[in-house]
This record gives structure tokens, sequence and C-alpha cells, in this order.
């Protein structure tokens, strides 16, 4: 239950936290509660009822329960996500069997959907950490990740709808730049999320441009293209495991 | 609905409930959530109990009182009261005018 509570922001936790919790103990939630909790503990922290000044921070943050905690945590995530983001296209390239059929020899690069999605579900967990950090004030930015969540899991489920994934990084585009100058973001990370969709818009084009010339897509180069588009996950990730306890809200 | 409640969005509707159970008293969360069922037959969920009443805090149509072991009671502020009695006067006269135009288009 703990772990749902967390999901509000900090002051709201302050005031009602204790007698929320003693609700729930005398009313074991359902599963529509716990719905219910989630929708709007993200409330909470899109519109604010609570202000800082009236649940000012603790003395000692080491006792006091954190965002931080669970924000460094999808950092971790989203870091891990960039490793099997290489791992999907490694699989769906060079490290691609080699199965022979119906249509002869060739290479099956499916093994690799499950790391796409595996990839992009941390990288979405990365985001909901920014949505968790970012001040109420970086709408933008709060909107891009947002957005960036739904259009990234639909196409790494099918990432042959290229749509969703040029949506996905418009959204990431939008993010990144709306969160330069927060507390927890820096230019490189901006920059890092940039160089990986110019990565991944390098390898739309790479490859529509060979396909049109008739000319067999060099695997290799297909995975030095889509590896530059790790930068996404690092930004992400390492920008959130930067995030302490003390940094002041804006 | 008043201006106030406008504002409150999907918590208008819960945010009028409890104020109609905070009416006959100071009530803390638990017992809140069983009038509200039983006021509405619907249940209300604990999220959207705690963005009401944060809500309503916020505007001082209820006040939190001093908590009794870890449950906290609430009641109606002397606003609260007020604006209770003009959204139920409101919604009355919509009742009444609502029946009696469904009497007089009968068939």
């Amino acid at each position: 239950m703990s772990a749902l509570i967390r999901l509000y922001p900090r002051a709201w936790r302050d005031r009602y936290e204790d007698e929320f919790l003693a609700l729930l103990e005398a009313r074991p939630p359902t599963i529509g509660d716990r719905l219910d909790i989630v929708r709007a503990a993200l409330d909470a922290r899109l519109h604010p009822q609570v202000r800082q000044a009236e649940a000012p921070e603790p003395a000692h943050v080491d006792d006091a329960p954190d965002d931080t905690v669970v924000v460094r945590r999808l950092g971790y995530a989203a870091l891990g996500g960039g490793v099997f983001w290489l791992l999907a296209w490694w699989f769906a390239t060079v490290g691609a069997a080699v199965v022979y059929d119906g249509y002869g020899p060739h290479r099956d690069g499916s093994a690799a959907l499950p790391l796409l999605l595996l990839s992009a579900i941390l990288l979405v967990g990365g985001l909901i950490g920014h949505v968790i950090v970012l001040p109420a004030s970086r709408r933008a930015a709060r909107a891009g990740a947002i957005a960036a969540i739904p259009f990234l899991l639909l196409w790494s489920a099918g990432p042959w709808n290229a749509w969703f994934g040029l949506v996905a990084l418009v959204a990431l585009a939008v993010f990144a730049a709306g969160s330069i100058g927060a507390t927890h973001w820096s230019v490189a990370a901006t920059s890092g999320i940039f160089g990986g969709i110019a990565g991944i818009v390098g390898f739309g084009l790479v490859t529509a441009g060979l396909v049109n010339l008739g000319t067999a897509v060099p695997y290799e180069m297909l995975l030095v293209i889509t590896a530059a588009a790790t930068p996404i996950w690092l930004a992400v990730g390492a920008s959130l495991i930067r995030v302490h306890p003390a940094v002041p809200a804006e | 609905m008043t201006r106030g409640f406008e504002e409150l969005g999907r918590f208008a509707e819960p945010s009028l409930y409890i104020l109609v159970s905070l009416a006959s008293g100071p009530r803390h969360g638990y017992a809140i959530m069983t009038d509200v069922e039983e006021i509405s037959g619907t249940p209300m969920g604990p999220g959207t109990l705690y963005g009401a009443l944060a809500r309503l805090e916020k505007r001082g149509l209820i006040e939190a009182l001093e908590p009794e072991e870890r449950r906290r009671p609430y009641r109606l502020t002397a606003l609260g009261a007020t604006t209770l009695e003009t959204q139920l006067t409101s919604l009355n006269g919509f009742v009444a005018t609502g029946l009696a135009r469904m009497k007089r288009g009968a068939p």
C-alpha cells in the first residue's frame, strides 16, 4: 500500500498520509479502489491542493519517505532499458538467426520484439519518474512525457507502425526541450535526447534510401545507427538518478 | 451549481455528498465514505474521497479537527454550510422545474 501512497506528492502525504492509511486499514482497498488511488494521486500532482508551505519539509530528509527513492529506481530502470534497446537491435540485425524456409535463407529478427517492448516499458518508467519530479510549472515537458508514453508502447509493440514512433519522438523532443532549466535536468540530457532522435530518424532515412536503391541493407550499419539512439535512455535515466532530496522545488 | 462547485470538476459531485454527510456533524474519512455510500448507493473510492476533501478544505468549506488516534474528523465551516444550502436549494428548484415540465408534457 505504501507504494501507492508514494505516488502522491510529498506535501499531500505530509498532510493526509496518516489518516489515509488508517482509512485503508479500516477498509482494505479493492482493485477498483487502487485504480481510484492512482488516478487521484496523478490528479494531486497535476492539480496540487496542498502547498509545500503548509507541510514543511522534515528537518531530517533521511527519515522521510521520499519520492527520490522511487524516482531513482525508475532512473536505473530507464538505464537498463537502454541495454535492452541495444540487445533488441543486435537480435534484429547482426544477431538475427538465419532461417531457411520457402523464401530461401534469410534473417529472422522476431526475437528482438520482446526486447524492444521491454526497452520501451523501462523508458516509460523513466518518463513517469520525470512526471513525478518535474514541477507543475513545466507544463510542456510534462505534457511531452505523458504523450510519449502510449505512443512508445504502441510503437514498440508493432515497430512497423512508424507513425506511432514518429509521434513518440516529437513528444520526446517536447519533453527534452521543456525540461531545460529544471533543477535535475541538464543541457547535455536534452542534447542526448535530440541526438538519439536524430539516430532513429537517420535509421529510417537510411533504410528507406537503401530499399529504394534496391540495395541490401547492411546490418552493421543499421546496428550503429540504432545504437546512436541509446542516449535517449541514458538522458532519461541518468537525470533521474541525479535527483536529490535536498534539491529545492522550483 | 455555484461557481465554486464548477471549478471542482470531477470532484464536484463527491464534494456535495461529503458536505451533505458532514451536515449532521463531524465525521472522519471512513465514516464519511460509508455514509456517502448509504446516501448515494454508490461506493466512493478512497482517492476520490481525499481528492474532494483536500479541495473542500483548501476552499474553506470544511475544516479538520484534532486527530483521534490516526483518524482525523472534519466538520463543515460556516461557509461550507452556506454553500451546501445554496447548492441544495438550487438543486431543489431544478428538480421542481423538471417535474413540473414532465407533468405538463406527459401524454
